[in-house]
């Protein structure tokens, strides 16, 4: 448990308290339902290199924000939840319950590049799951009825 | 950073850091500078953090991996 080294002082924060407790409900309720899925086989490099932009952006002149609009929550979620177990949780502390990189690695007991290498191809193969869904479903390559006016991307 | 090929690769080599407020102050005034400048590079990381707030958002009830539980629950039977 040398992993946790940082973790005492991480602890004492009130809102990670209220994260734990809710990790451990949520925990709880899944094994409750007898929900836990095995463990994925899927190979650590797969969809390393994938881009989303770049395939929504070769694919018609579909406006990229039209085609993430399009996706549903269902299949996004299930799309993480395919994932080999340590990207998903990489992913699911930082994009879901917003984690600093400093952060994961101490709840992961790993070092902080580990965690930025499990979280790039953790991206990586969320985002090739949702564009092998959306092809499957015809979403892409031009399908007419969803094109909406292009828009600017904004600045932020 | 100006805006050429390299500076494009540059700054997308560096897109989740920066999308994950990880990098310094002057890295990201660089980067916002190239964004100034580039279209193409502003379209894209545009989209990537729209990726990341759509899966935010749309996870907020997903399951929690069963080894991170196991490692929190352990650590809390030490330290409670």
């Amino acid at each position: 448990m040398k992993a946790f080294g940082a973790f005492d002082q991480f602890a004492t924060g009130t809102n990670v308290k209220a994260w734990l407790y809710r990790i451990l409900t949520n925990t709880f309720i899944s094994s409750y339902r007898k929900r836990q899925r095995e463990p994925q086989t899927v190979p650590a490099e797969a969809g390393e290199d994938f881009s989303l932009y770049d395939k929504v952006v070769e694919t018609s002149d579909t406006p990229e924000a039209a085609f993430l609009e399009r996706l549903p929550d269902d299949e996004v979620k299930e799309a993480l939840e395919g994932l080999p177990e340590q990207f998903r949780t990489a992913v699911i502390l930082a994009d879901v319950e917003g984690f600093s990189y400093a952060e994961i690695a101490d709840i992961m007991g790993v070092p902080i590049g580990t965690v930025m290498s499990r979280l790039h191809r953790g991206r990586k193969a969320l985002q090739k799951a949702l564009w092998e869904y959306a092809r499957a479903r015809g979403l892409v390559d031009g399908s007419e009825p969803w094109r909406t006016p292009k828009r600017t991307v904004e600045r932020s | 950073m100006e805006n050429t090929e390299a500076d494009c690769r540059a700054v997308l080599e560096q897109l989740y850091l920066y999308l994950d407020r990880e990098l310094g102050a002057s890295s990201v005034a660089e980067i916002d500078r190239h964004l100034d400048l580039c279209a193409d590079c502003l379209r894209h990381i545009g989209f990537e953090r729209e990726v990341l707030t759509i899966v935010g958002r749309k996870c907020r009830q997903s399951e929690v991996p069963a080894g991170l539980a196991d490692q929190i629950r352990a650590r809390l039977r030490e330290i409670l």
